[in-house]
């Protein structure tokens, strides 16, 4: 970058990450990235290093997750060979998707793409699969540039492996409710410090709210509080056809009471 | 004044021609140029039926209802002017572009060269034709505004007698409404009226902005001539890792540019009225064009030329390699007096190089950015568009979209799906939006689960309006550990997502 | 105006009369006779009532849709109220409200046709809380909802009362109500139920915006508002992935509260399938398009009307809600039988009833009228006083009588019109000017026994003023009793076409080619096969025609009660200040039996008025327009010569075309000539048989002895509606409330019993005179053919008064007549730049305006000897009247600079009058004075006097005539002392072109060429695709004709110059010259002129 580049971009309040030299601790250097709480707790230092390698698998949501905090916090992204990501799903997760660019298919020879992001990237996730010296290659690439390399599924030499191991959401009743709070169990483990495996409950969505309100009852106002909310979907309509035919029973006689008054 | 005179070369009906060209549409049908709602330039044809600039388009439209209107597009104006200010140039070295359609060049060079106005107007003038198929006018004056009025009547006219020239025109020739309308009245119905009135009677029953007009009628130049000579460390150049070819990768780099050749003149109290743009490709081919504009330049007006001249650049064919480095060099200056505020926001140029980088290996679609756009389904509220492409939204993301989607899959998928009920029927949506019976079982690519928990159906019926109509229902449906997004559209069943 | 010629099928008319086989076909006209008017609701063909067999054959789910709007909630709504019935009873719902935004616009219509179908109505509004906006232009209108149910009778008229107090607020608009939640409680309280809403209620908007505590507070405070057993949880399901879980915590919540929950649907369309048009629609509301509102809109058109099964299997988690939904329904059902309020008692002097009192004043006013005692009025007066008072009317004429007296105290013209001229009570009161004993009138036209509500007496009033005597009704009875009728705008095929265009993103200019392409009053059914207009503009302009638009104001329609007219309809602000308006038309007022009154502006009237003055102040002669000769033969020869513009009523081209023909001769002529003229006919060759019978030109005879009475003063020929009833009378022996019913029953629907039962009678009567049933048929058949097109003769008789006067002050005080003309504009047929042209022919001088001489209107000033027209200042481009009267107070002034000191204007209006040459009076060229303006209006009034600089011009060219010509029409619309044609008349002359006063003296069939100003360009409905052009020049003008051919391959010149070189052959038929076009050529006038078009 030409001198007159930089200061003009300075002049604009863009500071490049990688310049910053404050050196109290490593999360206020930008040394390590930030990640949401849960996850830091599985991470050796809090956050993703500059300079490391992070595995993740089993759950898509899970690796947009590890890329929402950074991106929010003014770094730049790029997912390589994962053609159906859901953007939409990033940018829920808290990814600032302006700062994501996504290289769907790397081509045949994704060696110096890769490397390319690395130079200028703060985090690259790579869903391709590469041969083991290439990936080897990439991790001291990434050290080299100080850039945070994510695999997608196994890595050689990843200093952490994040796997989810159960995705939940939850429960869809009968054609009612949607889909709105996603659980992910994750573990980790990993080389040296991060050797110890650990798990974290990620939770995704609005906080719950308790229902019924009134303790103990359904969600039914016109039954007797007996049934819970688990029940099988067959014994619901059963219920519901009974309560039917006797209040249709009921409001037929007020029916035909209500249409002579006015006529007889 | 003689060093003033000035030689315009003028393509008629520019952005028409543009337009047409761009579009391919034929000459013989009227055509307008529109910007907004009023009528900017008009086809020969076009006038023929009663068009007229400055009308309203409703108007037009109502007056001729088989008018081809195209929007104002100053960038395809300049991409298409660019191979006409090319043939201009190899006869007329030192061209200054005014605006698409019209080029002004010091009178000496062509002249002298060709022994007289009258032959030099004469030569270019076929070249033009002969070499792009655009027919072009000329004429000389002692100012570019005589000139371009010259132009505008193939007319040259001679030393110290431009304003004798513009005398018999009428005072519309002045781009100012207001003034004309209240000139008419007074009876000051040609320039040469208006010019006849003292400059400082003209101050005071007018004001200020109406001397720059009463000048022009004048002959005179729109400012009195300034011999400063920029300094050259205004200017600015930038080298590119990676050759620029495309020309929204360009358009980055040329506001980087524009925003620093803004700076350097801001600091010193100066703005552009005359620039030169400069560029060299990889294969050490030397570009450059001076845009000469009317008011300073902003950076705006700035970062427009710029990308304007590389549009016409990169879309020459004679180019045989990208742009590797790009200079901007102030030809004259005046007092600027407002600073401008900075072109765009925060973009960091690390980043952008190494995208850049990689665009040059994949190509211009390899590298792409998503763009929360305003849609329900998951598809339609991210339109993902190649790097360094305007990320401007196609609807309106912020608006409410009743019927979006609560949460969007992690993983979008686009793959025929069957979904049965227990008997093994295909479920289907009713017309009155109620799904025909209770899914149980969803098969994918030949492998089937059993559907344990199910919501929906949503049904859209979207943009029925517009050539893209869709009507769809989607319904979400569980299995023991997976949970999926179904979309039914043209009576069959997709999947749409899987929440992993 | 409000008087515009009808068009008349008139190959039809003329067939008939000619005694030609009748051919019936449905007519669109909006006079008299045939005024757009609603039938009552009757079931469509095709749809069957069903015979409830519920419970009986297999099982039915009850369900009563208690949120539902119709097109009465201004484009929020797009089903009729009839449609969402006819669907409710489709679907076996036991009961359907309508709760429209804000009002009960649409409850009578939705009420008569839930009577028809034997629908359960339920009533109820949904009220804008918090707008501080009118909702129009709004992507998602702001505001909270609150959704009231009336509980019967009781409760509705507490709603009425609370949206009127909401709508009359203080702070409120029209389109912006604004209700104070404490004063809806106050005034509703026991009397509604209240359904927590949809999206826009306040609790799920809390819950939205705030989360679950902040919605259970809401419900809560609705509860503590309007009681526990009055508010119910709506739940709805609109198929939005997020309905069933905000249904899963509503439910919880109503749970906890033991509050009910209902199920409903927030209806916006009866089916689906109008869910498009919804949708577009919302984007008219919003002035966008759908591109645009494509995030605001619904996914999916749901907002229909559902089944109780239906209901059932979606809210088959809350199946109580559906149940709670149908017993709510019929707890709130009641037939919307409104008890009528009569007229407020009137304040008579003591010892008086209201019909002793009336009967005082009638007689008091005969004795004026008939001061010789006329025994034969008298007798009728005592007739016509004994029905007043078996109908129990005294009242209503002590009401009309207050009108007309006021307007007397006050110096306001006005008359009756209508068929109250037929009323010799009337005459005596002082309401008409027309003797109705002397003309034979038949009473039974205004008022008979057997008729079921009260006359129209409708008054006009000079247009000027009608507003105060508009306040005087409101200011005499209040504004909870008296209001405004409202006229419901609805979308007719153009605005149908445009609007729904704009909505589908077509650009302004196709907006206005496709709807031009549209018959004005076609149903675009009809229209869909020659036009390029894209089909599914078509389909929903077809789906939006006559969906209501907005509410506008009945010309001049009051409705005054004796108690609060408020509880029976809500009363609202109208967009004229001052104003209140009731939310029902004309009809839904009738359905109910309000009683109402038109106040009508008349223009005429106004420049009739300001005629009066002027000759009075000028000229020194009091002019008493009820005391002229009508037998001033000198004003029939005027108008015989068809010199007659300005005056009343005979002034358009057409009529123009006629009098030569017609040769008025005596005043009932001019009665004949207003209500017979219609364009088409005279224009295309053909000649009415009252023309030609009237002219000798036509052997004829009675068909039947008995027919003579009633048709001899109109040669035989049926022309008013009064003979109609005479002939029924005289022929078939009807009585005169017989006929009144027979008229009334040919002029609306044709098929109906009443139709049947009074032809047989008809029949009878015929024979039981010895006329056979042949020839009874063909007067029957006549009879019919003529109901709709006849014209009330009273009508035509006050009328024709008007065209008198009006003609008698042009003949004999021309300027005073222009001037009067000029300041009641705009008004009649003609632009003032023709106004003043022909008063010009007419030797009268017209001054342009001056800033020391000039009113702020036209008016008159001595010059040469006689009085001449000096144009007001607020005609000056760009001066307002306030303007021109700050102008006026301050006269006069010694130059310009006092002018700037004393009144401060913009520059562009110094200018303006600069322009006009309103400083010629300082003796400034226009030029000096226009460069002076600027300095001029730069001046502050602190200024010290002599230090204005800038004001002294340089040499400026001076201005020749064409000049002087362009800056006045510039300036004002018009010049004053000379025509765009005479500047080019030299070359006019060099191509051979004649002046049009030439023409006279030219041979029929001879080719010639005219040249120009266009003034009208009109294509009359019964002309055949003719064109007509008015061609004036500085020597008269002359009528060209345009067949389509010509029209289209002159298109462009025909449609788009101002002004035109015609060749053409000349025409001439009893006098009257047109010009029959061959080519047409746009001449450059260089003045620009426009033109009134198409009309």
């Amino acid at each position: 970058m030409s001198r007159s580049a930089t200061a003009s971009l300075a002049a604009l309040g863009v500071n490049p990450a990688s310049e910053l030299t404050s050196t109290t601790t490593d999360h206020t250097t930008g040394r390590v990235l930030p990640v949401r709480g849960e996850l830091a707790g599985l991470l050796p230092w809090g956050g993703l290093r500059r300079g490391s390698t992070v595995s993740v698998g089993g759950s898509t949501s899970l690796l947009l997750a590890l890329l929402a905090g950074a991106t929010a916090d003014g770094c730049w992204a790029a997912v390589v060979g994962l053609p159906q990501i859901g953007v939409l799903a990033a940018a829920e997760l808290g990814v600032a998707v302006q700062r994501l660019a996504l290289i769907p298919r790397p081509g045949s020879d994704p060696g110096p793409v890769i490397a390319a992001l690395l130079d200028g990237m703060d985090l690259v996730a790579v869903a391709c699969p590469l041969p083991p010296s290439l990936a080897r290659r990439l991790t001291a690439r990434a050290r080299q540039r100080r850039a945070v390399l994510i695999a997608c599924g196994t890595w050689p030499s990843a200093d952490v492996a994040l796997t989810a191991e159960s995705v939940s959401w939850n429960a869809l009743d009968d054609g009612a409710e949607t889909l709105r709070r996603q659980q992910i169990t994750v573990r980790s483990g990993g080389r040296g410090s991060a050797g110890q495996a650990k798990h974290a409950l990620l939770t995704f969505g609005a906080e719950e709210i308790e229902l019924p309100l009134v303790a103990g009852g359904p969600a039914r106002s016109d039954e007797p509080a007996d049934a819970g909310p688990g029940r099988a979907d067959e014994l619901a309509a059963k219920r519901a056809d009974s309560a039917a035919t006797r209040r249709t029973e009921a409001v037929e006689r007020l029916v035909r009471l209500a249409r002579k008054g006015p006529s007889a | 004044m003689k060093d003033s005179r000035l030689l315009a070369v003028w393509c008629p009906d520019w952005p028409v021609i543009a337009a047409c060209t761009a579009t391919g549409t034929a000459p013989h049908v009227p055509v307008a140029v529109v910007d907004g709602n009023e009528i900017v330039s008009t086809s020969a044809v076009a006038r023929k039926e009663g068009i007229r600039r400055a009308m309203r388009r409703r108007a037009a439209e109502a007056m001729c209802p088989e008018l081809i209107t195209f929007e104002h597009d100053p960038q395809r104006d300049a991409r298409f002017f660019e191979p006409v200010a090319e043939a201009v140039e190899e006869l007329a070295p030192g061209i200054e572009v005014v605006q698409p359609g019209l080029v002004a060049v010091p009178a000496q060079g062509p002249v002298g060269y060709f022994g007289s106005a009258e032959q030099a107007a004469e030569r270019i003038v076929d070249h033009v034709a002969s070499r792009t198929g655009t027919e072009a006018q000329v004429g000389v004056a002692d100012s570019l505004f005589g000139a371009t009025k010259a132009a505008h009547r193939n007319v040259i006219v001679p030393p110290e007698r431009t304003a004798e020239f513009l005398g018999p025109l009428g005072v519309h020739e002045l781009d100012a409404p207001e003034l004309v309308d209240l000139l008419r009245r007074l009876g000051l119905k040609t320039l040469g009226a208006f010019a006849a009135v003292p400059e400082n009677a003209v101050a005071s029953r007018f004001g200020g902005p109406a001397t720059r007009q009463h000048r022009l009628a004048r002959g005179l130049p729109e400012r009195p001539l300034d011999k400063r000579r920029p300094a050259p460390e205004l200017a600015v150049t930038e080298t590119f890792d990676e050759p620029v070819e495309r020309i929204d990768a360009a358009a980055f780099a040329a506001k980087i540019l524009s925003e620093r050749l803004h700076e350097n003149l801001a600091a010193r109290g100066l703005a552009c009225t005359r620039l030169g743009i400069h560029a060299r490709t990889e294969n050490d081919e030397e570009l450059g064009r001076v845009w000469r504009a009317a008011e300073p330049l902003t950076p705006r007006g700035i970062a427009d030329r710029v990308r304007w001249q590389l549009d016409g650049w990169l879309t020459r064919e004679r180019l045989t390699s990208g742009i590797r480095t790009l200079t901007l060099e102030p030809v004259e200056v005046v007092n600027g007096t407002a600073l401008q505020l900075g072109l765009w926001g925060h973009d960091d140029e690390r980043a952008v190089r190494a995208l850049l980088h990689v665009q040059g290996l994949l190509g211009p679609d390899g590298v792409l950015t998503g763009v929360i756009d305003g849609g329900r389904g998951p598809r339609e509220q991210v339109r993902l568009v190649p790097w360094g492409d305007e990320r401007t939204p196609l609807a309106h993301p912020d608006h409410p979209w009743p019927g979006r989607l609560t949460r969007a899959p992690a993983t979008l998928a686009d793959d025929p799906a069957e979904l049965k009920d227990s008997e093994g029927a295909e479920v289907g949506v009713t017309g009155r939006l109620e799904l025909t019976a209770r899914p149980k079982t969803l098969t994918v690519r030949g492998r089937a689960c059993e559907i344990t928990a199910w919501a929906g159906p949503w049904p859209v019926d979207e943009r029925w309006w517009a050539p893209d109509a869709h009507r769809a229902a989607r319904i979400q449906v569980q299995t023991n550990d997976q949970a999926f997004l179904l979309i039914r559209r043209d009576q069959r069943w997709f999947l749409e997502g899987v929440y992993d | 105006m409000g008087w515009n010629n009808p068009p008349v099928r008139w190959r039809e008319l003329e067939r008939a009369l000619s005694g030609k086989p009748y051919e019936q076909k449905p007519d669109g006209g909006d006079g008299p006779g045939w005024g757009r008017h609603r039938d009552r609701y009757t079931a469509p063909p095709g749809f069957s009532l069903h015979a409830d067999e519920m419970a009986v054959t297999r099982k039915r789910v009850p369900y009563a849709e208690l949120h539902c709007h119709s097109n009465f909630s201004w484009l929020d709504g797009a089903s009729h109220p009839e449609e969402l019935v006819e669907e409710a009873q489709r679907l076996k719902l036991d009961a359907i409200a309508i709760t429209d935004h804000d009002g009960m616009y649409g409850v009578v219509r939705f009420a008569e046709a839930a009577k028809e179908l034997g629908m359960h109505t339920v009533f109820g509004a949904e009220l804008s809380i918090g707008l501080s906006r009118p909702a129009n232009g709004e992507p998602d209108p702001e505001g909270d909802h609150l959704l009231l149910l009336a509980r019967q009778q009781d409760g509705y008229h507490a709603l009425c009362r609370t949206l009127t107090t909401g709508h009359l607020d203080d702070n409120a608009e029209k389109g912006k109500p604004v209700y104070d939640v404490d004063q809806i409680v106050a005034d509703t309280k026991g009397d509604v139920v209240v359904l927590t809403g949809c999206r826009k209620g306040t609790v799920r908007r809390a819950l939205v915006r705030e989360g679950p505590e902040a919605a259970y507070a809401e419900i809560v405070r609705l509860t503590d508002l309007f009681g526990k057993g009055r508010v119910y949880v709506e739940l709805t399901d609109h198929g939005l992935p997020e309905d069933s879980r905000r249904n899963d915590i509503l439910n919880a919540m109503a749970q906890q509260l033991q509050l009910p929950v209902v199920a409903t649907n927030a209806v916006h369309y009866a089916t689906p399938s109008r869910g498009r048009l919804a949708a577009a629609m919302a984007a008219v509301r919003a002035r966008s398009s759908l591109d645009d509102m494509a995030g605001w809109l619904p996914p999916s058109p749901a907002a229909f009307l559902r089944s109780g099964e239906e209901m059932f299997h979606r809210f088959r988690r809350f199946p109580g809600a559906v149940h709670n939904a149908a017993l709510l329904g019929m707890q709130l059902a009641f037939d919307l039988r409104l008890v009528a309020p009569k007229l407020p008692p009137f304040d008579v002097p003591r010892g008086h009833t209201e019909i002793t009192w009336l009967r005082e004043l009638t007689y008091e006013g005969a004795r004026r009228r008939y001061p010789d005692g006329d025994e034969k009025a008298f007798r009728q007066i005592e007739h016509e006083l004994k029905v007043i008072e078996q109908l129990g009317f005294p009242g209503y004429f002590l009401v009309v009588h207050d009108i007309v007296n006021f307007c007397k105290r006050n110096d306001i013209l006005c008359q009756g019109r209508g068929s109250a001229a037929n009323s010799a009570v009337c005459f005596a009161l002082g309401i008409t000017n027309v003797d109705a004993v002397r003309f034979d009138l038949l009473f039974e036209r205004f008022l008979a026994p057997a008729r079921d509500g009260p006359p129209d007496i409708d008054v006009d009033i000079e247009s000027d003023r009608r507003e105060e005597v508009i306040q005087h009704v409101y200011a005499k009875y209040g504004r909870r009793h008296a209001a405004q009728v409202a006229n419901v705008i609805t979308y007719r095929a153009r605005s149908a076409v445009r609007d729904m265009a704009r909505a589908l993103g077509h650009s302004p200019g196709q907006q206005d080619a496709w709807s031009k392409q549209i018959d004005r009053w076609g149903p675009l059914g009809t229209t869909t096969d020659d036009c390029d207009i894209p089909r599914d503009v078509l389909e929903l302009s077809a789906q939006l025609e006559n969906f209501p638009r907005h509410l506008g104001i009945h010309s001049g329609g009051m409705v005054i009660c004796d108690r609060a007219v408020s509880e029976v309809c809500p009363v609202e602000k109208a967009r004229m200040d001052k104003r209140t308006v009731l939310q029902w038309d004309k009809d839904d007022c009738a359905s109910i039996g309000l009683v109402k009154f038109d106040l009508l502006g008349l223009g005429m009237l106004s420049a009739l008025h300001y005629a009066i003055d002027l000759v009075r102040d000028h000229e020194g002669v009091s002019v008493d327009i009820g005391r002229l000769d009508l037998n001033d033969q000198r004003v029939y020869e005027m108008l015989q010569k068809a010199d007659s513009v300005g005056v009343f009523q005979v002034e358009s081209r057409a009529q123009m075309a006629t009098l030569p023909r017609l040769k008025p001769r005596e005043f009932y002529d001019l009665v004949v000539e207003v209500a017979l003229i219609r364009p088409g006919p005279i224009q295309g060759g053909s000649v009415h048989p009252y023309i030609r019978r009237r002219n000798k030109q036509e052997e004829w005879d009675y068909d039947h002895p008995l027919l003579e009475n009633a048709l001899k003063k109109t040669y035989g020929v049926p022309l008013f509606q009064e003979q109609l009833m005479q002939i029924a009378v005289d022929v078939a022996g009807f009585t005169a409330a017989e006929a009144d019913e027979l008229r009334r029953a040919m002029g609306a629907k044709r098929s109906t019993a009443r139709m049947e039962r009074l032809r047989d009678r008809f029949y009878e009567g015929c024979a039981a005179q010895g006329i056979n049933e042949e020839l009874a048929g063909r007067i029957y058949a006549k009879l019919l053919a003529f109901a709709n097109f006849g014209f009330p003769e009273s009508h035509a008789l006050s009328f024709a008064h008007l065209v008198f006067v009006s003609a008698w002050f042009k003949l004999y005080y021309p300027a005073a007549f222009c001037a009067a003309l000029l300041r009641a504009q705009p008004m009649g047929f003609y632009s003032p730049q023709s106004l003043v042209i022909d008063a010009r022919r007419h030797g009268v001088t017209v001054h342009g305006p001056c800033v020391n001489r000039s009113l702020p209107w036209a008016g008159l000033e001595p010059f040469e000897g006689k009085n001449a027209v000096r144009m007001g200042l607020s005609a000056v481009r760009g001066i307002g009247d306030a303007d021109a009267e700050r102008i006026v107070a301050a006269q006069p002034f010694r130059d310009m600079e006092d002018f700037g000191t004393r009144v401060q204007l913009t520059a562009a209006q110094v200018e303006a009058l600069a322009t006009a040459g309103a400083f010629s009076c300082f003796g400034l060229e226009r030029r000096e004075a226009l460069w002076a303006a600027g300095a001029v209006a730069a001046i502050r009034s602190d200024r010290l006097p002599g230090t204005v600089v800038g004001v002294d011009a340089p040499a400026l060219p001076g201005m020749d005539d064409v000049e002087l010509a362009v800056a006045d029409v510039w300036a004002t619309g018009l010049s004053p002392d000379s025509f765009p044609t005479q500047f080019v008349r030299s070359s006019l002359d060099s191509m051979g072109a004649l002046p049009v006063d030439a023409l006279g003296s030219v041979e029929p069939g001879t080719r010639v060429l005219i040249g120009g100003a266009v003034t009208h360009r009109q294509r009359p409905a019964t002309a055949a695709g003719v064109t007509f052009l008015n061609i004036e020049d500085e020597t008269g003008m002359v009528n060209v004709v345009c067949s389509p051919g010509l029209w289209a391959r002159y298109r462009r010149v025909a449609r788009g110059s101002g002004a035109m070189l015609v060749r053409g052959v000349v025409e001439s038929a009893d006098g009257v010259i047109s010009v029959l076009a061959d080519r047409l050529q746009h001449l450059d006038l260089r003045i620009p002129s426009k033109s009134r078009d198409f009309r």
